[in-house]
């Protein structure tokens, strides 16, 4: 098994270097830059020139990559062209607000969606079946950011309960208060993690019902029940663990929007407003994280796999 | 599965998925909806209605006769906004849907046909592009193209076509096996005609199911890069642009926020059941 982790390591290093020479070099093509993007009408030609000449923009790209890919080296993420704040202390602040907003919701949405998915497959084609899959259909097709709207018009302006923006209200950093904020946008995420386990889950235990397996329980007297707590669930989580490791990166990346809309201080909204104004150093920062989370990841499911289901053999898994 | 069974099934009915999709209530339902609603928003222009008319005597009104939808901050009829934003969302739909099912069919055949090298290129370059997480590569490709409506278009078509090409791959490279390709190749015709000729007919229930899903999947995207603003610009509009706008006035008039949703819903929705009846129908006759 460690053999395996080390080649599988050893193969993710040169796929981030490759991710991170590509994007440097698509923000290189792009028709304007980060002085740009912090210019004013009224500064003169020298003074953007010198902002340029500062931020080493005027260089070949090649040294502008170099530069940098010694620095992420050395352990340094470097700076933000914007606001001139280091990006590992912006991580470090911003990366537990995301974990926080993110754990919970697809950890409730994991539950809810293997609850109800296991239900819905044990009364397949019955009222409650078509009620989950018609919720699950509709999930899918929402956007959750209209989610979002709804909950902040019913919640934030007309029941009044509870805050529509931030982390915190202005003095207050009780754990109460910071609950409140956090209600709205996990019940966002929740929602817009739920509808694929769920359809997931229940159509994987409506295959699992059909095998052959169950008809012989069933021949033998084993009741309904006792079939799904002792082989429908066990032979439906087997691959629903390994999503647990798919959805490593979703720990960085995973509430881009939810943040936005409601302000939260996470890497999601960081990553945006670096987006909009070209702040290379940033971009790049977050998108080595989030796709070392990726293939840490996907790495993970494959060990998960093996440790769950004693048939799978690390070589069959990924050569 | 029986080699030369299934070359008959598919010599004889490729049409098959569409008619058996139409047979059903739920495919029937979820194609009536979209052709409806295409035609709707398609024939707009026939109708008195004009999206961007300013009328600062009448802002923010609630809905009315004269104004079904009511109106937005500046006046514009809603009804009018909505109808000319959802031209734009299902164009965008559509056309990315084309150039990602083009894209991934494209890969996707000439990975399984081609040489083990081609094979082994393209897909590194499906993992390598799935190994950044969607979102992320989908706001910094339309930050650095400039966000509109082309570059909406592009962004989603070439980044999303990395399914398709999995899909068809996966079909092609089994479909390659049957026995009637084999023959074809024996009787002497070229390559390049055994794929256009017998490969690429019985992939196509395959591309079809993956193209319905791609249509939904383009619609929420844009709707998403268009709500944080990097997507359609304005005076353009979309179901998207038109969210963002009523997340400012949610206070006094949340029906402006509740109309565009409602409609992305339905749309994907429709697209959904449609794809699902499909895939059905597809298994259907594969088994």
């Amino acid at each position: 098994m460690l053999a395996f982790a080390a080649r599988r390591l050893a193969q993710i290093v040169p796929m981030l270097l490759l991710v991170t020479v590509a994007v440097f070099l698509a923000i290189q093509i792009a028709p304007y830059d980060v002085v740009d993007s912090i210019t004013t009408p009224q500064m003169s030609a020298e003074t953007i020139a010198m902002w340029r000449d500062r931020y080493g923009l005027d260089d070949p790209i090649a040294v502008q990559y170099l530069r940098w890919l010694g620095q992420v080296l050395q352990g340094d993420l470097g700076y933000s062209l914007a606001s001139r704040h280091s990006i590992a202390a912006d991580l470090a602040q911003r990366l537990p607000n995301t974990v926080l907003l993110v754990l919970p919701a697809y950890v409730t949405a994991l539950l809810l969606a293997i609850g109800l998915g296991l239900l819905a497959a044990a009364r397949h084609q019955k009222l409650s079946d078509r009620l989950i899959d018609a919720a699950n259909a509709f999930g899918l097709a929402m956007p959750p950011f209209w989610f979002a709207l709804l909950l902040i018009y019913l919640f934030g302006y007309y029941l009044n309960w509870f805050p529509i923006i931030g982390m915190h209200a202005v003095g207050d950093r009780g754990l109460g208060d910071l609950l409140r904020h956090l209600v709205m946008p996990y019940l966002v995420l929740t929602a817009a993690f739920y509808p694929e386990l769920a359809r997931y889950v229940r159509s994987s235990a409506i295959t699992q019902l059909g095998e052959d397996y169950v008809t012989v329980q069933r021949a033998f007297g084993a009741t309904e029940p006792e079939i799904f707590r002792r082989h429908v669930s066990r032979n439906v989580l087997l691959p629903v663990v390994t999503q647990i490791g798919v959805a490593l990166p979703m720990l960085v990346t995973g509430a881009v929007i939810t943040e936005t809309i409601f302000s939260w201080p996470g890497v999601g909204s960081y990553f945006l407003q670096a987006a909009r104004a070209m702040d290379y150093p940033v971009i790049l920062a977050v998108l080595l994280l989030s796709a070392t989370l990726v293939m840490l990841g996907n790495l993970l499911a494959d060990i998960l796999y093996v440790v769950v289901d004693p048939r799978v053999r690390l070589g069959q898994v990924a050569p | 599965m029986n080699a030369t069974a299934t070359a008959t099934a598919t010599a004889t009915g490729q049409a098959r998925p569409w008619a058996e999709a139409l047979r059903s209530r739920q495919g029937l339902t979820a194609l009536t909806v979209l052709a409806l609603l295409t035609a709707v928003c398609f024939a707009v222009p026939l109708l008195p209605l004009d999206p961007t008319a300013i009328d600062l005597t009448a802002r923010s009104q609630a809905p009315s006769a004269r104004h079904l939808f009511g109106t937005d901050d500046l006046g514009r009829d809603y009804l009018a906004r909505v109808l000319y934003g959802g031209r734009v969302s299902l164009l965008v739909g559509t056309l990315s849907m084309a150039a990602a099912t083009v894209i991934g069919t494209l890969v996707g055949l000439v990975a399984a046909v081609g040489r083990p090298w081609v094979d082994n290129v393209l897909m590194r370059l499906v993992d390598f592009l799935s190994s950044i997480p969607w979102m992320i590569l989908v706001i910094v490709a339309s930050v650095l193209l400039r966000p509109g409506l082309t570059t909406i278009i592009i962004v989603i078509g070439g980044f999303s076509w990395m399914t398709t090409a999995r899909l068809v791959r996966a079909d092609v490279l089994s479909i390659k096996e049957r026995a009637y390709v084999a023959y074809a190749g024996f009787l002497g015709e070229s390559p390049g005609l055994v794929v256009v000729r017998h490969i690429l007919p019985a992939a196509l229930p395959t591309i079809l199911v993956a193209a319905t899903s791609s249509v939904s999947a383009a619609m929420l995207t844009e709707a998403s890069l268009s709500f944080l603003g990097l997507g359609i610009q304005a005076p353009m509009t979309s179901w998207g642009c038109l969210l963002q706008t009523a997340q400012g006035s949610l206070q006094q008039q949340p029906y402006l926020a509740l109309i565009p949703g409602l409609l992305i819903i339905v749309t994907v929705m429709s697209c959904n059941a449609l794809g699902n009846t499909l895939r059905r129908a597809v298994l259907r006759e594969a088994a």
